[in-house]
């Protein structure tokens, strides 16, 4: 999540910038004879300041004071609704959670989801980008038609496999008629073993489509003529895509490897509508707990030393990719 | 994040709307001949005529204490509704209530128990299982009640060998897992017994096997004092009712993850056996085509008797209501017999009053719904009564759900009890506020 503010504020400046310079040119024409300096500098800093404050009074309101709330309210017993003041309670909260199996299987669950989805989603968007890349007549038509699940509504695709992973549903009466019969498919969903992974697999397929567009336009930046002097050195397709196409896409690279583990690691939508984090929590996340315990159950405290843990869980995970992918 | 801003919003929405409360409470102060009606049954239409018929009688009769005004909510986004104005303290004069949250929200101040001697003498006339209670203070009245029961076709029946279960005769253990293995034998169904076993986010696992727990001899929490589950939910009984039900999937009578719409599957003869709401019954008239071939039972007598849940959506008097006496005027004047009736019919449930049941057909003597008024006088145990029953209810419905899909039974239930008795613990008891208190936080 940093790195989406990140992202905001980097594209805010960079706005903030040519405006500025817009602003600057408009005064000097009119203060024509003024004397230059620092009455013009403060104006100049005013003026950003403005630009900045929408963002920054949002930004505060949305992420700085729910950030800061949520850490207070981990070590409280907070409640939605509750006669009893609300008081200090220590770690109680943090005892209680770490000696929830429920807590633990929602992590090893995430941890599960983001070790299989990021590589695979990330792989298969680049090599469907490479494909729909390629200046073929149908090329559009591939890119619209992988890009239809991402802009469906997370929870209508999952309503869509919910019905597809029935026990008599559409998945089971395919395997069954092209096996002859011989082979009657699992009740995906409500099979402790199935559910995660068929989770995983309906996640990829909603939002591969999404990594295969960023993966398109860092395509789209490699230069021509790399690609036109690698041919002329006799080199095959595999040895232009290792030595041309995979350096330039550095950047593009960094930055998929970073949103799709921060959004794996905050998988709900899916679990929410298509298991309630069953059977025997072999679906449940670290963000589905929160949320059963502060909405379901209205303990917003325990919930908030959920979503602290998140947090922590989240930075560090950060931490670790920006080092590993740092400019060296 | 998404919670992290989630939370944010509701504490925002807090502060913003402890400001417009104030604004709002020295308005209802000042109006108090305005007295607002909130309502969950936006897009219940059928019910929802009756109430605005209600409400226009009421404000054309010369005797009103106040005019009304209603607003309605759909029921899915009503409670939270309710919850953040009581936060905000822009509460209406009547709200809504569910029976089982009637002690969640006496508890956090957000109703107040009925006073006026004539609606309290309108609610001894009505089902014991339409008021909502706590700490022996009526806080609510119901038009109508529901509850549950089995349903089977009588041609099954027969052909099988099976007895009709009746009010006084339900079904005993044994007798009921020899039917259960009959229609398995007779090969018609995969799952022949169907319960609702889908249906983990609602109410129905606490509402629908609550009572089987109860007939085994167990119970969701200790009630004497509400205070603990420890002996009750994880206790040598509540073990066996779980071994039962885990029973139920490895015999292949029940699935994990039954219908999402069991009466219609039944209506569809998808299952042999159906444990549901009689609201079902409005699924087979519309759907069922040999309606008369179905009847309906009593569910079984595991050892404490056949037990079945009662309680329903109740209208309730809030705290903060400036005119609290016209408020209630209103109230009795909706629980009339021939409002009743109309409302009761729309939902296929219980009238509350003998006099408005026999003015519906399926109810009065000899009607097909007769049997669950005899269920619903002689059966029902409430759910718990207990501020702590929505974190209840929630827990248990993972709970089961887990045992029946094969967890450990006894560590299942021993998680359930130590999360149940932390909650309290949190809640210091869910305490009744003495009423001093109460109104200092009124002040502040």
């Amino acid at each position: 999540m940093s790195t989406s503010s990140m992202n905001i504020a980097s594209g805010s400046s960079s706005v903030g910038g040519s405006g500025h310079a817009g602003v600057n040119t408009v005064r000097t024409g009119k203060t024509h004879t003024a004397k230059h300096g620092s009455g013009e500098l403060r104006n100049e800093s005013r003026v950003g300041w403005a630009m900045l404050a929408p963002a920054s009074l949002l930004l505060l309101l949305f992420v700085a004071i729910p950030v800061v709330l949520s850490f207070v309210l981990a070590f409280t017993n907070s409640r939605s609704v509750s006669p009893v003041p609300m008081r200090f309670i220590g770690v109680d909260n943090f005892t209680r959670m770490f000696s929830d199996p429920t807590f633990w299987a929602a992590l090893r669950n995430v941890t599960i989801f983001t070790v299989a989805v990021v590589p695979l989603q990330a792989g298969l968007g680049l090599l469907l980008a490479v494909l729909v890349n390629k200046k073929v007549r149908s090329s559009v038509f591939f890119r619209t038609v992988y890009f239809l699940p991402v802009v469906t509504s997370m929870v209508v695709v999952s309503l869509l496999w919910l019905f597809i992973y029935q026990n008599d549903g559409m998945l089971n009466v395919v395997i069954e008629k092209i096996t002859f019969g011989h082979f009657h498919g699992v009740d995906w969903l409500n099979n402790p073993k199935t559910a995660l992974g068929a989770i995983i697999f309906m996640s990829i397929w909603q939002a591969v489509g999404n990594h295969m567009l960023i993966w398109l336009s860092g395509l789209q930046t490699v230069p021509e003529e790399l690609y036109e002097a690698s041919e002329l050195d006799g080199c095959s397709p595999w040895e232009q895509f290792k030595n041309v196409t995979w350096p330039c896409l550095i950047n593009t690279r960094n930055m998929i490897l970073i949103t799709i583990t921060i959004a794996a690691t905050s998988v709900f939508t899916q679990v929410n509508v298509m298991t309630s984090g069953g059977p025997r929590d072999s679906t449940t996340t670290v963000v589905y707990e929160a949320i059963r315990s502060g909405f379901q159950q209205q303990e917003t405290g325990y919930a908030s030393a959920i979503t602290l843990v998140y947090f922590i869980i989240i930075m560090v995970i950060t931490g670790i990719l920006r080092y590993l992918t740092r400019e060296k | 994040m998404l919670v992290r801003a989630a939370t944010g919003l509701v504490i925002l929405g807090i502060v913003a709307m402890s400001g417009c409360g104030e604004a709002a409470r020295a308005a209802a102060s000042a109006n108090a001949d305005e007295i607002t009606v909130w309502s969950h049954l936006a897009g219940n239409d059928g019910e929802l005529a009756v109430v605005k018929q209600i409400v226009k009688d009421y404000n054309a009769s010369p005797d009103k204490k106040a005019t009304i005004k209603l607003e309605t909510f759909p029921q899915a986004s009503y409670n939270t509704s309710v919850i953040s104005a009581a936060t905000g303290g822009s509460l209406p004069c009547v709200v809504d209530v569910d029976q089982p949250n009637v002690p969640y929200w006496a508890w956090a101040n957000i109703i107040t128990p009925f006073t006026e001697k004539q609606l309290l003498a309108r609610g001894d006339q009505l089902l014991p299982s339409s008021s909502g209670k706590w700490n022996g203070k009526v806080y609510g009245f119901s038009n109508y009640d529901a509850t549950v029961g089995l349903f089977a076709r009588r041609s099954v029946l027969k052909k099988l060998g099976i007895r009709v279960a009746t009010i006084d005769r339900p079904w005993s253990k044994s007798e009921m897992e020899d039917a259960l293995a009959k229609l398995k034998d007779s090969g018609e169904w995969r799952y022949p017994f169907e319960m609702g076993t889908a249906d983990t986010t609602s109410e129905w696992y606490a509402y629908g096997f609550g009572p089987i727990l109860q007939s085994f001899g167990g119970d969701l929490i200790n009630r004497n004092g509400y205070q603990s589950a420890d002996g009750e939910l994880n206790g040598k009984k509540a073990v066996e009712f779980s071994q039962w039900m885990r029973n139920l999937v490895q015999q292949g009578y029940i699935t994990t993850k039954g219908a999402s719409d069991t009466g219609l599957d039944f209506a569809n003869n998808k299952s042999g056996l159906l444990y549901g709401g009689m609201w079902v019954w409005s699924t087979f008239q519309k759907y069922a085509k040999d309606i008369d071939d179905i009847v309906a039972m009593p569910m079984t007598d595991f050892g404490q008797g056949s037990i079945s849940p009662g309680g329903s959506w109740e209208i309730a008097l809030s705290k903060t209501c400036a005119n609290k006496a016209a408020a209630q005027d209103y109230i009795r004047f909706s629980l009339q017999d021939k409002y009743m009736a109309p409302i009761s019919k729309a939902g296929m449930n219980i009238p509350a009053s003998q006099a408005a049941r026999e003015m519906v057909p399926e109810f009065s003597a000899g009607g097909v719904m007769e049997i669950f008024v005899e269920i619903s006088k002689r059966n029902v145990k409430m759910r718990p009564e207990t501020p702590a029953y929505s974190f209840i209810s929630v827990e248990f419905a993972k709970t089961m759900n887990d045992i029946i899909n094969g967890a450990d039974i006894q560590a299942s239930l021993d998680k359930a009890v130590n999360h149940i008795d932390g909650n309290i613990k949190g809640a210091d008891g869910y305490q009744a506020s003495t009423d001093a208190t109460a109104e200092d936080k009124d002040q502040s």
